[in-house]
């Protein structure tokens, strides 16, 4: 009977133990991208000098899909007579965006939960100006409650479009160009 | 008898050499699935590969070495054992956040791996050794691992399982990744439930049989 019992114990102890270092991971995972990554800004530069201007405020995450949406979506922009520019969310990045026609807000989702660090970047912002903003994630499931978490703290513009990008789709980067000739268009 | 003793000395520094140099490997293993996990979620595949490459290596490696060096322990088995567990979760951890691998494989991995640690503390049992100072034999407690040959190909895919996960996704179109990693995923649970029902009948007939003929079915477990 101790046997059974040392038994039960040794197998509830290991799937506590497993469960541990999934947890380890995932917060691992979880707290970079909830990190405040710092100044970071990258010009795309139009080829009109009285373009009108667009901002891509992006996450990293932990592998380049959030990079490589960010710039797809930027790239897309760009071709359509824009002039882009990529930055970090962070509490050096102005919350100022009224020089901006198009914003762009993105990040990568665990959990069901946005990036931290893009959430308060969102909620420092006091007016979009009613200027189009597109909030998108990066996430395994289609289902994206975290962009109704983002879009509740956003003032002053109604002109919310909501995208979600699959981190299994291969196509993301095509989809996230389009999104930016879309965007460019309306 | 002072070269005897030299010699003997000698000796056993360099079976101590050899017993770290494997559990060395054993445990380089841990430190390369530890640096496996950044280029998983950093979406680096061919880093991931040969970090994937290394660690095949040094689990053959080690219990390669180990029997040729004669310096195989039960200590060895366990480390083994617990290296090869933490690369298995991991590695699938990592991909299952990323989403090339469903969550339900790894739930699966940590169920067999409980178990087989269970049933593995219930199965081994005492066997009976001589001392050699008075003649007489006495009990003593073995408590390695014991395998089985379904839990053991089981394992050898739950292992492998992170390379087709992230080939298939980078070669193959998505649909046919996906069904092709879901049929093997199946195959490798489907051996992993036979291996535990298995096991879980013998852990119910030995504990009816006493230590002898618990023994005698560690063996039968063996040998199949």
């Amino acid at each position: 009977m101790k046997k059974v019992l040392i038994g039960i114990l040794i197998f509830i102890g290991v799937i506590v133990l497993i469960i541990a270092v999934f947890i380890g991971v995932l917060a691992f995972v979880v707290t970079r991208n909830n990190t405040d990554r710092g100044e970071y800004a990258k010009v795309m530069a139009a080829s009109a000098a009285d373009a009108p201007k667009a901002l891509v405020v992006y996450q990293p995450s932990p592998s380049s899909t959030g990079k490589k949406i960010a710039e797809k979506i930027a790239a897309g922009l760009s071709d359509s007579g824009y002039e882009v520019t990529l930055s970090y969310p962070s509490t050096k990045l102005s919350p100022d965006v009224s020089q901006y026609e198009i914003i762009a807000c993105g990040s990568s989702v665990f959990a069901g939960q946005p990036s931290k660090a893009l959430l308060n970047y969102v909620t420092s912002v006091e007016d979009f100006g009613g200027k189009t903003l597109l909030l998108y994630s990066v996430g395994s499931a289609k289902l994206m409650p975290e962009l109704d978490l983002v879009s509740d703290q956003v003032k002053g513009t109604d002109a919310i479009e909501k995208y979600k990008f699959l981190a299994s789709d291969k196509e993301y980067g095509d989809k996230a160009y389009e999104l930016g000739k879309q965007l460019s268009a309306q | 008898m002072n070269s005897e003793s030299n010699y003997l000395h000698s000796e056993m520094r360099e079976k101590t050499g050899k017993w770290l140099a494997v559990n060395f490997l054993t445990g380089s293993r841990i430190l390369l699935s530890a640096g496996l996990l950044p280029c998983i979620l950093s979406g680096a595949p061919g880093r991931a590969l040969a970090l994937l490459a290394a660690i095949y290596g040094t689990d053959i490696m080690d219990g390669m070495l180990a029997r040729r060096w004669s310096v195989a322990s039960r200590t060895g088995a366990h480390f083994d054992l617990a290296a090869d567990i933490l690369f298995v979760v991991l590695s699938c951890s990592a991909l299952v956040i990323t989403g090339q691998m469903p969550f339900w494989f790894l739930f699966a991995a940590a169920f067999k791996f409980a178990e087989f640690a269970a049933t593995s503390y219930f199965l081994s049992g005492s066997k009976v050794r001589l001392d050699p100072g008075s003649g007489r034999g006495f009990a003593e407690e073995s408590r390695s691992p014991v395998f089985d040959t379904m839990g053991r190909l089981s394992g050898i895919l739950f292992m492998a399982s992170p390379v087709p996960s992230i080939l298939m996704y980078l070669v193959l179109p998505l649909p046919a990744a996906s069904i092709l990693f879901t049929g093997m995923a199946v195959c490798t649970c489907g051996l992993s439930l036979i291996s535990s029902c298995w096991r879980l009948y013998l852990c119910a007939c030995a504990k009816e049989k006493d230590e002898p003929e618990k023994r005698a079915l560690g063996d039968l477990l063996e040998s199949r």
